[in-house]
């Protein structure tokens, strides 16, 4: 007699670790996620701005599970000789154990320094602002903004929560007045009401895609769907909805010809939602 | 009127590609990808021994060092080490050999500009040269649109340091898609279309060119045995 065979049976948390793929083809086949979002819907996205007080300007982003605070601190520094009117903005990112075991102590690893120089970039060959009113004195002074994204819980998708947390510091940040004194070289800088906020020319926003078997796309991935996804699809769009900026990559190729549309209409959107939470968020003075 | 460029180039003409495999007698494959005169020489080792901490049980790690051609390696390099890492990872077969390491050691010989798109095809043919097993040839190819609109194929610095937007794009040798796209400036939705479109037929062209250069080298090899 043939003895019985009982099905094994798996409990979804083990289900997920054993086969991760297998485990979301089941929830994206049925149009929702392990989380209970919509493939297309972005986390709860909150900002709370100048929160950091010994900031020139700062931001905190929760995005979901993932939080990041930007603090802006300038400093006076030497203009390159042949820049001499153009001050500097050096954004750093930071991943450290803190945030999540996937990251190990010490210095800045990888992803923190690629998203980092993808920050550097976006505003540089985006050109989001123009850098020659952090001049103070030609060729004497000028100022250096380090904007710091530290990350506190890493929950995927820093890129979106780290750009929309230096966009809104910058935009609401202010500089002290600065003098510089001709005879001694010494700068002298005094944090008045009437100090003038930074221009922007062009905020930009971005929107992060994870791209699944036959082009599903989850908008604002959790990292275990970046982990599995066949692509990470970034799109940076301006507040006219102008393409500032897209960064795929990822382990199969993608035609995304057939996808840029549906991109580029989910993405608008959210810059829109971004632009208004950055807006609307003006601390009182 | 097609713009003329500094080197004399049509807008849609690639520079002159030369691959030159096996370079390095102490690595496991090696190769040098001429854009000239952009040229990046690439270093296999593996698949080799690897740190504990580095370990994954069901496949190979890759690690990816560039070193630009002036100056110490910044965030910059970091970058790109990622962008190579992300592709590549995707397209060699790295459950086929568990813990172990695969090393790509990218070195910059000189600088012309499209220095990118040259790092991923120099890798490809290192890795090729040095057997690793691969699910497919990538080829990779920049444009830069000028202030004039005209999509400018593998630019040179100073066209890139000129352009309203740059793109860069990897390609399968099936041609199936995009594995690595990085577009950035200030372009419209048909411009990116027209980017990919021309970007593609490049890499195409560069697919063919890697055959050729594996063709020949097989060849002469066999005529030596």
């Amino acid at each position: 007699m043939a003895p019985d065979i009982k099905p094994v049976v798996l409990s979804a948390a083990a289900f997920e670790k054993i086969a991760p793929e297998e485990f979301y083809k089941r929830f994206v086949q049925n149009n929702v996620r392990p989380d209970g979002r919509s493939l297309e819907r972005f986390r709860p996205t909150s900002l709370q701005i100048n929160s950091v007080t010994t900031a020139n300007g700062s931001a905190v982003v929760r995005l979901g599970n993932t939080m990041v605070v930007c603090g802006i601190k300038a400093e006076v520094a030497e203009p390159r000789a042949d820049a001499p009117n153009l001050g500097y903005i050096v954004p750093n990112v930071e991943l450290a154990p803190i945030c999540s075991p996937q990251f190990k102590a010490g210095p800045p690893g990888e992803l923190s320094q690629a998203i980092g120089h993808q920050l550097n970039r976006i505003l540089d060959l985006g050109k989001v602002l123009k850098l020659d009113q952090l001049c103070i004195e030609e060729h004497q002074a000028v100022w250096c903004l380090y904007a710091d994204v530290t990350c506190l819980t890493y929950e995927g998708n820093i890129l979106d929560a780290a750009l929309l947390a230096l966009m809104a510091a910058l935009t609401h940040m202010r500089l002290p007045q600065a003098t510089l004194n001709e005879d001694t070289g010494v700068v002298t800088t005094s944090l008045t009401d009437d100090s003038t906020p930074l221009v922007i020319d062009r905020p930009v926003y971005a929107a992060t895609f994870a791209m699944f078997p036959d082009q599903v796309l989850l908008a604002d991935p959790t990292d275990t769907e970046e982990a599995i996804a066949e692509a990470l699809v970034s799109v940076v769009l301006d507040d006219q909805g102008r393409q500032c900026c897209i960064w795929t990559h990822g382990t199969q190729p993608q035609d995304y010809t057939r996808c840029t549309e549906r991109l580029l209409t989910l993405a608008q959107q959210r810059t829109t939602t971004l632009q208004s939470l950055v807006t609307a968020n003006a601390p009182q003075s | 009127m097609a713009a003329t460029r500094r080197d004399h180039r049509d807008a849609a003409q690639i520079r002159p590609l030369e691959i030159v495999q096996g370079v390095l007698h102490r690595a496991d494959g090696s190769a040098q990808f001429d854009h000239a005169p952009t040229a990046v020489l690439c270093g296999v080792y593996g698949p080799t021994e690897i740190k504990i901490r580095d370990e994954k049980v069901d496949r190979a790690t890759l690690e990816v060092n560039y070193k630009p051609a002036i100056g110490s390696s910044n965030t910059k390099d970091r970058w790109i080490e990622y962008s190579l890492r992300r592709v590549f990872e995707g397209v060699i077969l790295t459950a086929l050999h568990p813990s172990t390491l695969i090393q790509l050691n990218l070195q910059v010989v000189s600088d012309h500009g499209s220095v990118l798109a040259t790092a991923f095809n120099s890798a490809t043919m290192a890795l090729m040269d040095a057997g690793v097993p691969m699910r497919t040839v990538v080829a990779s190819v920049s444009c830069a649109i000028d202030q004039a609109g005209n999509v400018l194929m593998d630019p040179d610095e100073e066209e890139e340091k000129n352009a309203t937007s740059c793109h860069v794009f990897v390609f399968d040798a099936e041609m199936k898609g995009a594995l690595f796209t990085d577009s950035l400036g200030n372009y419209t939705p048909t411009q990116f279309e027209h980017c990919y479109q021309s970007c593609k037929a490049g890499a195409a062209k560069v697919i063919h060119f890697m055959r050729a250069a594996v063709e020949a080298k097989l060849t002469r090899q066999t005529q030596q045995s």
